[in-house]
């Protein structure tokens, strides 16, 4: 995003961004481009009285910003839209997760902090380590190489973007140590990320909950619910 | 995407916080499961159940035109429902539980065969599938935010701008608006509105934004 000319540093604009991008500099209120994450949320907000902020053509690899930080973009240089798949939303469709297998979404830079890809490279070399498996349907997957976890391309080390979402999945019994790898990493990230743990339910329990208990790994008292409504071929 | 998870709160306040959802399977690892196909109308009539029950934010993405349109944005019902079409996600969000019950037990007993989701207290949403004979498929629980938390604004205002999945409303506006209102310079309703408005996906819930910023006032971490 960027403000143009005919900004009259009213500053309205600058408690609307979710990374305090937009920063003023020798009395004039700029968005510093290395912070902005392509996001959108400025020019949505529609509150610069004089329409001084635009979103100006992007080029690869600025582009993964958007596609990452911004709900509404259509352009997605992985070729998968948004940020991540379904997940369990539809698991009562697509069996994506199966009894005895556990799901992982590891958000990074959530909440309204912010990320790089440096540090999604940093949890996918440590997840490597671990032998999970990654979603291929997710779009951070397209961005590191499967066997180690590191990026692909180096061009997009430093890009920044508002969140991403690691997506992966493991046996049952790996869950807690798939949490202490996570636990692990998060002393070198130079982020926050938040962990969403999946879970299919058997006979009304949630059978992963039983081993998080046990190890001390508390979870939330809320969440998401799949009430397993979903099936191909209903009429309406 | 797991943008109705991770909203903090004690249980006192996330029991005005319940997010339901209806969606189509777009397809899985390549293969179309043919499940969005003819959705739409199924999806109308899912619509018409959530709507009669009042929701404090509702939405439909994507729209016939690829929009995304929510009640918080300014759209009417109607346009929600005009927008509706095969591949559209429809998320209501709701400040009580009697609610979602109803919906709950009006939704089995039309097995529309659409993925319906509940977002909200594990113990209250469980308890109403018990009630209902329900047997829940998949859950997705959060385990917390890890690495530099200290980096992070204070409970009060996550407790706010958790409500958007996307981080798109700002900690920095959610403040600015708690002193506003401090300030009588606007209604922490009003407030709320503002909020609500950078939530594209439409799941933030207003009603319990503006109980929260009321109660903020004096609570705000620099």
């Amino acid at each position: 995003m960027k403000i143009d000319e005919r900004c009259i540093s009213c500053k309205i604009c600058v408690p609307y961004c979710p990374v305090d991008a937009i920063v003023e500099r020798e009395s004039q209120v700029r968005i510093d481009q290395d912070l902005c994450v392509e996001c959108g949320v400025c020019r949505r907000a529609k509150v610069c009285p004089v329409d001084a902020i635009h979103q100006p053509e992007l080029a690869y690899p600025r582009t993964l910003r958007a596609q990452f930080s911004n709900p509404v973009a259509y352009r997605h240089p992985t070729a998968i839209g948004g940020r991540g798949t379904d997940e369990m939303k539809t698991n009562d469709v697509t069996n994506r997760f199966k009894l005895g297998e556990v799901g992982f979404c590891i958000e990074l830079g959530r909440p309204g902090f912010g990320t790089d890809f440096d540090d999604l490279e940093k949890v996918t070399m440590q997840l490597t380590k671990i032998g999970v498996e990654f979603e291929p349907e997710n779009p951070t997957t397209l961005l590191v190489e499967p066997k180690t976890g590191r990026l692909k391309d180096e061009a997009i080390r430093k890009e920044r973007v508002l969140s991403c979402i690691v997506e992966c999945k493991t046996p049952e019994e790996k869950t807690v140590e798939v949490m202490k790898a996570l636990e692990d990493v998060s002393r070198r990230v130079n982020t926050v990320f938040s962990v969403g743990i999946i879970s299919r339910c058997r006979n009304g329990e949630i059978p992963v909950k039983l081993i998080l208990d046990k190890t001390g790994i508390k979870t939330y008292i809320n969440g998401k619910v799949n009430l397993g409504f979903g099936k191909v071929g209903m009429k309406a | 995407m797991t943008h109705s998870l991770h909203r903090l709160g004690d249980h006192a306040s996330l029991e005005k916080d319940y997010v339901v959802f209806a969606l189509t399977a777009a397809g899985v690892y390549g293969k179309d499961l043919g499940h969005s196909v003819g959705s739409a109308a199924k999806k109308e009539r899912f619509f018409d159940i959530v709507a009669s029950y009042h929701p404090v934010n509702m939405s439909v993405s994507p729209t016939q035109d690829r929009r995304r349109l929510a009640l918080a944005a300014g759209y009417t019902l109607e346009q929600l429902r005009e927008g509706i079409c095969d591949k559209s996600e429809i998320y209501s969000v709701f400040k009580d539980l009697d609610s979602v019950k109803k919906i709950l037990k009006e939704l089995k007993k039309k097995d529309l065969g659409l993925s319906i989701v509940v977002s909200g207290l594990f113990d209250e949403i469980f308890g109403c599938c018990k009630e209902e004979s329900i047997s829940p498929h998949t859950v997705n629980m959060s385990a917390g935010i890890l690495g530099k938390r200290s980096s992070l604004p204070g409970t009060k205002i996550l407790e706010i701008t958790t409500m958007c999945g996307h981080s798109l409303v700002s900690s920095r506006l959610a403040k600015h608006l708690i002193e506003k209102v401090k300030r009588k310079q606007m209604s922490s309703e009003a407030a709320a509105r503002v909020l609500a408005k950078q939530c594209v996906c439409g799941i933030f819930n207003t009603a319990r934004a503006a109980e929260l910023i009321e109660f903020a006032g004096t609570a705000v971490k620099g």
